[in-house]
């Protein structure tokens, strides 16, 4: 199903993001968004999917609901389009309103409820985040992928044990999506309040796994 | 900066970050955006209705509840025990007693039942406390097991007279040395 269409204004959006979809910048399509073409607003969703899933996911920690939480940043960004003036880029206001959507949702007692339904499937040793990593690699000793999979999982483990702020700004610095100005942003922290988070949390993380024995060589 | 100089577990930490954060959401957000954006309009038709109802039949109900429960809550017995003036004769202890307005049915009193004719000091809900001083010639009830009846051993107090504090001079005696104490 495509975005509900204006005819007239959707057919100079086809002709602006059709033919030169490369040039035409984000702030134009949210003038034409803005004017209720859906069809801009459906190129800034595809634009910005990427970004706005993983801040969701950053928070959430669940694929399921960052796509769920990733959807309604979007829906209620199409609805406050008509607020949004040009003060600062698209993409941060996009970001500013997934974050809000995303604590919501942490904050929210079906979370908690479906957090304690996933914590007695993490002890069975199951984890949605160990897929990408169970593809063997072909230059390791079966021993050195065993114990690589294990340090693996308890870094995953004590990654959730984190306090929220240290933890949130790990995981939105190692997206690969987020500059520290959008994290900042997203955070409401300065840029260097986010930088030392993400340091603290990795000297945290690797206190904690040089108690557990893990020596860092 | 490469995995080899940064340490074994920045590079694992770095690979477990990776792992967690570096996932695409499914085909198809763009379509499901726009499921969505279509959706409210649908569902307000019968949502917004539906919830202003509820909230009606909840205020309602929480009224009915409320009105109830006010009008089977017995009203509240402030107990007041008189004291008889202080022109009674003393020696005699005093007697409360309550008078209720109207001639209304006994209040039930659990455990045993009191003597006839007594009535009970913290009874009626409505019932008006009098002070009820005993004369010279009636008779003392002694019944401390009724509920009923509850003697208030209290005399009659005379008046309170407070004589004025008269200072006696002080007078201290003139010091008169005789010898001095011998060492031993």
């Amino acid at each position: 199903m495509k975005f509900p269409t204006n005819p007239s204004v959707a057919e100079s959006t086809k002709r602006v993001t059709a033919a030169q979809p490369a040039e035409v910048s984000d702030l134009e399509l949210v003038r034409l968004a803005q004017a209720g073409d859906t069809e801009a607003f459906g190129e800034l969703v595809e634009r910005n999917r990427r970004a706005v899933f993983r801040a969701a996911l950053a928070a959430v920690g669940s694929a399921t609901e960052a796509d769920d939480v990733a959807q309604e940043a979007f829906v209620t960004a199409w609805r406050k389009l008509s607020g949004f003036r040009g003060e600062s880029q698209f993409r941060t206001w996009l970001l500013s309103i997934t974050w809000r959507k995303a604590i919501d949702r942490r904050k929210s007692v079906s979370k908690w409820l479906k957090l304690a339904a996933t914590a007695s499937r993490d002890e069975a040793g199951e984890d949605m985040f160990d897929i990408v990593e169970q593809v063997p690699s072909l230059d390791r000793t079966p021993d050195a992928a065993l114990e690589s999979h294990e340090l693996q999982r308890d870094i995953r483990k004590l990654i959730r044990t984190l306090p929220r702020k240290l933890r949130d700004a790990l995981l939105l610095a190692g997206s690969g999506e987020h500059t520290y100005d959008e994290i900042g942003r997203m955070l409401d922290a300065p840029v260097g309040t986010v930088k030392w988070r993400v340091a603290e949390a990795r000297r945290v993380l690797k206190r904690k796994l040089a108690a557990m024995g893990y020596l860092d060589v | 900066m490469s995995d080899k100089e940064r340490g074994r577990l920045d590079s694992a930490i770095d690979r477990a970050v990776r792992g967690m954060m570096q996932i695409d959401p499914r085909p198809g957000l763009r379509h499901r955006v726009a499921d969505r954006l279509k959706a409210p309009t649908r569902r307000g038709s019968w949502l917004m209705p539906a919830l202003a109802t509820a909230a009606l039949c909840a205020v309602a109900l929480v009224s009915i509840v409320w009105l109830r429960s006010s009008q089977t809550q017995p009203a509240l017995v402030v107990p007041q025990v008189a004291v008889a003036p202080p022109a009674a004769p003393a020696g005699r202890p005093e007697i409360a007693r309550v008078e209720p307005l109207a001639p209304e049915p006994r209040p039930v009193v659990h455990g045993r039942p009191g003597p006839s004719g007594a009535e009970a000091i913290f009874g009626p809900a409505r019932g008006r406390v009098a002070a009820a001083s005993i004369t010279a010639n009636a008779p003392l009830v002694d019944a401390p097991d009724h509920a009923e009846w509850i003697p208030v051993s209290i005399p009659a107090l005379a008046p309170i007279t407070i004589e004025p504090i008269r200072l006696q001079p002080i007078s201290i005696p003139p010091l008169t040395v005789s010898a001095r104490p011998e060492r031993k």
